[in-house]
């Protein structure tokens, strides 16, 4: 009865969260709100003939410049099957999968205060983490573990800050308020049980959010082009620039 | 005397709409309408100034998406259908609007314009608007760069192991193909720049790009020169910053040039207005009413109360406007002669569709510009590349993950309505890569089917669907191209799995989805 209550919580089909998680990324995120609020106004149904001259392009001049150049006037009708045809290939059949059976998690900064976190769990992770909790399982609740990695060594023994954000069920995607820009993010989705246990499940990539204000660092270094590019003296050219290195497993220890 | 350089960049991108299955297709008409108002109106412009032998410089990107739709024989024909339909429709209202003098001189203008469209398309470049864009580059009049492939998010894709490069290295290999050269400069779509896409792009070669002045004002270490000089990247990129200034005069939500009461209105049209037993042969086979690019009004006017629009005064209001914009850039300078020991760089960049297809005078404009500035001795027409080439040193400097979408991020991509885009498009990549990885060299149809897994995958990738989702109009066609184009790489990956491919349905999917020709599933590698 537990590891069926627990399966659950962790088997989520994805047209609920994807309806949960609309509803509730715009309710965490008044900016959402108001965009889509923006967005939604000035609309209305387009039913006669003679009004389908609706659907004002957006406020903001570039938005109206950037919709003029899809704008042709009122929403298609929906197709008749004559005007579809039997074409081979369109439109294609079938719908999206709702999962993928594998274990991903991640980390898109949206802004300098927001990340966008996305995440799916295989069945085989979901499965192992109910034998893992045991006889906690049936009260676990799906937590978001958000670290801040900034200035953090991933080969250091300096701990992360980090802070927790529980999500609902059935829940695949949240967007949180880390209100910090310039600052480096990494998160974990997991289960934290009554007890106050969070057992991780799935870590994600480490990425940065923007910087919001003007950099602090004032050096003034200077690179000379030549003809065809950068003339790099033998002291100048940097080491090869990576991606953002995810803090090792030392560092975000599981557990409380 | 101080000086300075006026770089203008202009953005040219359509997503790929061509749909060979129908014979009419709605969303078609973007291409269309932008070749008729934006791109031959541009290319006119370059005409006219090189007539007329205007020392001038202008960088123009043009995406793979547009380029292979403009080098598609289907759409050309499709084209032309269209403008002979726009000739007969402009005859009628010239018969129509006979009662009425100054309706007919409007309608009589749109006849003109549209035989003049017809004559650049087939009797000056025969259909191939590339050449065109081509020749004016030989000429040294325009500088064309290129943009991502299909126009990808690149800071959102950049989570997804290898799209970020397949999305550069296709766009430069098309560049190459289109344009026998190297590209020197990349647009970022949407402006979206992130630290650590500098070092793919310099990895493909690229030297300079373009981002919202933002991006600079935070760049790191802080720049000297704030957005009037280039920073160069630690991957030895250049990037220049658009000036905010210019930005704010175009395109300031009160003060924007285009809102001008003495400009055509862009909503009105024929389309709404008129009969649709009249309208009927040039409307969509949907019977629903769209734009039909007729319109007879000014701004200013409430529906139904607006003055008719006079193209004369409209001319004389864009050459005022122009003068306007280059007196503000040469106050500019002059100012920040003072407070910089170098000639300033001012990046003007914008959406090529925003001038002819929203702005109908905005063409009018940008040559107004253009010739001006020649004329004024303390500014210089350049591109971004002229102005490496001359700079003596370039202050080292990273940008700060930006774009110019609304509120300078990615929040136009990360909402409610489009978020669920990322989940699959992600595990679509990840999936095509290893499988990708699995065939370092394929047989013939395995390497079609990744081939066309591929093109379908960069396709599903359009930064273009998720900002069509917010809108009622276009919410669903662009929810239908994302979800089939991942079903279709999502079924091409499991036909190579399991060793099947369906050969014919495969022919269909590159006959139907023919972008990017002589791309190979390897990029992905």
């Amino acid at each position: 009865m537990r590891i069926v209550d627990a399966f659950e919580l962790l088997a989520w089909p994805l047209d609920v969260a994807r309806s949960a998680g609309a509803e509730l990324g715009a309710r965490v995120d008044p900016i959402a709100r108001l965009v889509s609020r923006r967005l939604g106004r000035g609309r209305r149904a387009q039913a006669n003939d003679g009004d389908d001259r609706a659907v004002p392009p957006p406020s903001d001049l570039r938005d109206r410049a950037e919709s003029a150049r899809f704008w042709l006037g009122s929403s298609r009708p929906a197709p008749s099957p004559a005007v579809v045809g039997g074409a081979l290939v369109d439109p294609e059949p079938g719908e999206l999968p709702a999962a993928y059976g594998v274990d991903r998690a991640v980390l898109v900064p949206r802004d300098p205060w927001w990340i966008f976190v996305f995440w799916e769990i295989s069945s085989a992770t979901r499965e192992a983490a109910l034998g893992a909790l045991g006889s906690d399982a049936h009260d676990a609740c799906p937590m978001l573990r958000v670290y801040d990695v900034t200035f953090v060594d991933p080969r250091g023994s300096n701990a992360a800050l980090s802070f927790d954000v529980e999500v609902p069920r059935g829940t695949e995607s949240w967007y949180v308020n880390v209100g910090r820009p310039a600052a480096t993010y990494c998160a974990e989705i997991g289960l934290r049980t009554s007890s106050g246990h969070f057992l991780p499940l799935l870590r994600s990539n480490a990425a940065a959010t923007p910087r919001a204000t003007p950099a602090a660092d004032r050096e003034v270094r200077w690179l000379e082009f030549g003809p065809t590019g950068p003339a790099w003296s033998a002291d100048q050219r940097p080491p090869r620039p990576g991606a953002v290195t995810p803090p090792g497993d030392e560092l975000l220890a599981p557990g409380n | 005397m101080a000086g300075g350089s006026f770089a203008l960049v202009l953005n040219a991108h359509l997503p790929f709409v061509r749909h060979p299955a129908h014979e009419d297709f709605l969303e078609e008409r973007w291409l269309f309408e932008a070749v008729t108002e934006t791109y031959i109106p541009l290319l006119e412009m370059l005409g006219s100034l090189d007539r007329d032998r205007v020392p001038t410089r202008l960088t123009l990107s043009l995406s793979p998406t547009l380029l292979g739709q403009l080098a598609d024989p289907l759409l050309q024909a499709r084209y032309l259908r269209h403008l002979d339909r726009q000739v007969e429709l402009a005859e009628k209202e010239v018969r129509r609007t006979r009662p009425d003098a100054r309706l007919r001189a409007l309608a009589e203008m749109y006849l003109a314009r549209f035989y003049r469209a017809r004559a650049v398309f087939i009797d000056e470049w025969q259909r191939d608007l590339i050449a065109a864009f081509r020749a004016y580059q030989q000429r040294g009049l325009v500088d064309l760069i290129t943009s991502a492939a299909t126009h990808g998010l690149l800071p959102v894709l950049g989570t997804a192991a290898g799209t970020v490069r397949a999305q550069i290295e296709v766009a430069t290999a098309e560049h190459q193909r289109f344009f026998g050269r190297l590209v020197d400069g990349f647009w970022l779509p949407q402006c979206a720049f992130e630290p650590g896409i500098d070092a793919e792009l310099a990895r493909a070669g690229v030297r300079y790009t373009v981002v919202d002045a933002h991006a600079i004002a935070y760049a790191s270490p802080r720049p000297v020169y704030g957005v009037y000089a280039p920073v160069v990247c630690d991957s030895g990129v250049a990037a220049f910053g658009r000036d905010p200034d210019a930005t704010k005069q175009v395109l300031g939500a009160h003060e924007g040039y285009p809102l001008d009461a003495a400009y055509r209105d862009f909503e009105r049209d024929i389309g709404f207005d008129l009969d649709t037993d009249y309208l009927r042969p040039y409307l969509p086979p949907t019977g629903q009413r769209v734009q039909t690019g007729f319109k007879y009004f000014r701004n200013g006017g409430r529906r139904g109360g607006g003055e008719p629009y006079e193209p004369e005064r409209a001319r004389e209001q864009a050459r005022r406007h122009a003068e306007h914009f280059v007196a503000a850039r040469r106050r500019q300078v002059a100012w920040l002669a003072r407070s910089m020991d170098r000639p300033p760089v001012l990046v003007s960049a914008f959406d090529a569709e925003l001038f002819g297809r929203w702005w109908f005078e905005g063409p009018l404009w940008l040559e107004q510009v253009l010739r001006r500035v020649a004329e004024t001795p303390e500014l210089r027409a350049c591109t971004p590349g002229d102005a490496l080439r001359e700079r003596p040193a370039v202050q080292r400097a990273t940008p700060a993950a930006s774009s110019w979408a609304m509120r300078g991020h990615l929040e136009a991509w990360l909402g409610p309505q489009n978020d669920w885009v990322h989940r699959h498009v992600h595990a679509t990549a990840d999936r095509l890569r290893a499988l990708c990885q699995c065939y370092p060299s394929a047989g013939d149809l395995t390497r079609r089917a990744l081939t066309q897994a591929a093109r379908e995958l960069l396709l599903a990738q359009a930064s273009d669907w998720p900002l069509l989702m917010l809108r009622d109009a276009t919410s669903e066609y662009a929810t239908r191209r994302t979800r089939d184009h991942l079903l279709r790489c999502q079924r091409l990956c499991a036909e190579v799995e399991q060793d099947d491919v369906n050969e014919p349905r495969l022919a269909a999917l590159e006959d139907a989805d023919n972008i990017f020709p002589t791309l190979d599933y390897r990029v992905f590698l």
